[in-house]
């Protein structure tokens, strides 16, 4: 994530919209003058490099956007490189003068590299290698282009934007199964809103709608767990290319808490959301996917009177679509039906509205099941028997017990 | 403002390399070397003016250094072997200004100090807490005929000035 400073420098504001400025085409000439400076750079200490990067490079750059691709490019990944951790080396060696006060430092060290059995200059490599202004320029990966580069800068500049976000609302057409699919295993905390056109004409009940607008919550509003959440959000937008159109505008600020801007992301802006992949490939998802089918396999095997629909269909809930996790069915009396939700990131307050709108739908076999892992904030949670929550994995008892048998 | 143009760039750039350069000259590195040799029985607190400094240092003379990218772990480790006595000598750029709680010194050396009367009296401060018999030594390393010169006499004046106290 860009720091705050640097995203204010690296955006305007138009109203109370806030605008990045991208990177495109005319950057190119000198990203590529940066991307030579590194090369040329490889194996020199960083501080060298940062001194060489004050001065103008050979091609003019934006003073804010050279700024961020100089970010970027100091965030690839460094790997020190010692014979010994730098950390056991400096212990040693700085004990060991400290003892040896009268003997030259040449002998301190070659009485340590002997204890540790490596070679003097190993040892002595190893002292300062992982401090900050003594890392070495690491080699740039030959992928790297200026194209790639200013596409990396415009997705930091989106998704820094995004994680300071207190709340966004996504609308997309064409075929969203897959972004609705995407946000419930992303555990993100969301309300899907129908069309009211579609919903009055009464025919996607039960299929995957047509249009949807995800009202979502930004990292910004939660008080525990907004770093994670904020990757999950962001790694959502590699769902939206999926669909025909979408639109994305989320309320963020660039200074702490206020004013609050809106940012808009659309399908022309230079961000190649068809391949856009969250800058940490952490996958969110994956526990909570895990505990799904873990929990199905189990509950089966627990109760052998009902069975599991794993993938159950939408339900319209007073215009917001519900979509649970697993639906519950008694092999005897179909009419014995129950929707649990095993919910991803959670608050209170979102599960006291999730319950109310199944109420007013009249969808009264619903299960709430809360991972107390991801609770977002300290509000109490609602005293409601549909309510369960699990701290390291779903009890297929305790549903049993809840829905009478 | 100056960086907004390519030759206020360079002249920044020049700017950024004299003070570098001034902050830790030949001289000063061998005046290092002399002063821990001195004091080799004392515990010593070396000031530089950047983590460069403060790494080259610890290289060459062999001296722990405390700089922001070590972390807090070894940091509190090397504090409370230095306060045992297992280490003699820390060389730090900043980090040892303010915020740490950093045990007695009993001589300092400031090879260069980028800031003002501020930072100059909370580096002395870390060695003139009182003690029974204590006598503390600090050692000011200043190139002479250069801005460092008048910027440290500039320095003395504004900490020997009489202060008002507020009404």
């Amino acid at each position: 994530m860009l720091p705050r400073a640097l995203l204010r420098l690296s955006s305007r504001l138009e109203g109370d919209r806030v605008v990045p400025r991208y990177l495109g085409e005319r950057d190119h000439p000198w990203l590529c003058a940066l991307l030579d400076e590194y090369a040329r750079a490889e194996g020199e200490k960083r501080s060298d490099l940062a001194a060489r990067l004050r001065e103008p490079l050979t091609s003019p750059a934006p003073r804010s956007k050279l700024r961020v691709a100089i970010h970027l490019l100091e965030s690839l990944e460094t790997r020190v490189t010692s014979a010994v951790p730098p950390a056991d080396a400096r212990w040693h060696v700085f004990r060991a003068a400290a003892s040896m006060t009268s003997a030259p430092r040449t002998d301190v060290l070659a009485h340590v590299a002997s204890e540790l059995d490596v070679p003097v200059v190993a040892l002595e490599a190893a002292l300062v290698a992982d401090l900050g202004s003594e890392r070495r320029v690491p080699s740039l990966p030959a992928t790297l282009s200026p194209a790639s580069l200013a596409l990396a800068a415009n997705r930091a500049l989106a998704s820094s934007l995004l994680r300071r976000s207190a709340s966004v609302r996504l609308t997309a057409s064409g075929d969203p199964r897959r972004l609705l699919v995407q946000a419930r295993r992303l555990g993100l905390i969301c309300a899907v809103e129908q069309p009211a056109l579609r919903r009055a004409s009464g025919d996607d009940r039960g299929n995957a709608p047509s249009r949807v607008a995800l009202d979502i919550t930004g990292p910004l509003a939660l008080t525990r767990h907004a770093d994670a959440y904020g990757k999950a959000l962001v790694s959502l937008l590699a769902c939206v290319a999926t669909c025909d159109g979408f639109e994305l505008t989320a309320w963020c600020t660039l200074t702490r808490g206020r004013p609050w801007f809106r940012f808009v992301i659309r399908p022309g802006d230079p961000l190649a959301v068809d391949e856009f992949r969250a800058p940490l490939p952490s996958e969110p998802a994956d526990p909570l996917a895990r505990a799904k089918h873990r929990f199905a396999a189990d509950f089966e095997t627990a109760a052998s009177n009902w069975t599991v629909i794993r993938e159950p269909s939408a339900a319209d809930a007073v215009g917001v679509l519900e979509l649970s996790d697993l639906e519950l069915v008694h092999r005897g009396d179909a009419t014995r039906r129950w929707r649990l939700d095993l919910c991803g990131f959670w608050t209170a307050e979102h599960v006291a509205q999730e319950l109310a709108r199944r109420d007013a739908a009249n969808l009264r076999h619903s299960i709430v099941y809360l991972d107390d892992r991801r609770r977002c904030n300290d509000a109490p949670v609602p005293d409601d028997p549909r309510i369960l929550r699990y701290k390291s994995k779903p009890d297929p008892v305790a549903v049993l017990a809840l829905i009478g048998e | 403002m100056a960086s907004r143009s390519s030759e206020g760039r360079l002249a920044l750039a020049a700017f950024h390399r004299s003070r570098k350069m001034l902050g830790f000259t030949r001289a000063k590195r061998d005046a290092v070397g002399a002063l821990l040799a001195r004091h080799r029985d004392a515990r010593i607190l070396v000031f530089t003016a950047d983590n460069d400094a403060a790494c080259a240092i610890a290289v060459e003379r062999l001296v722990m250094p405390i700089t922001c990218d070590i972390p807090r772990a070894e940091r509190d480790r090397v504090l409370d072997a230095f306060r045992r006595g297992e280490l003699r000598a820390l060389v730090s750029s900043r980090v040892l200004n303010e915020g740490i709680d950093v045990p007695d010194a009993d001589v300092a050396i400031i090879v260069a100090g980028a800031g003002g009367a501020r930072e100059h009296v909370q580096r002395i401060g870390r060695l003139l807490r009182p003690a029974p018999g204590k006598h503390a030594v600090v050692y000011e390393l200043v190139t002479a005929s250069t801005t460092e010169a008048r910027r440290t006499s500039q320095k003395r004046r504004s900490l020997a000035a009489p202060r008002t106290a507020p009404a």
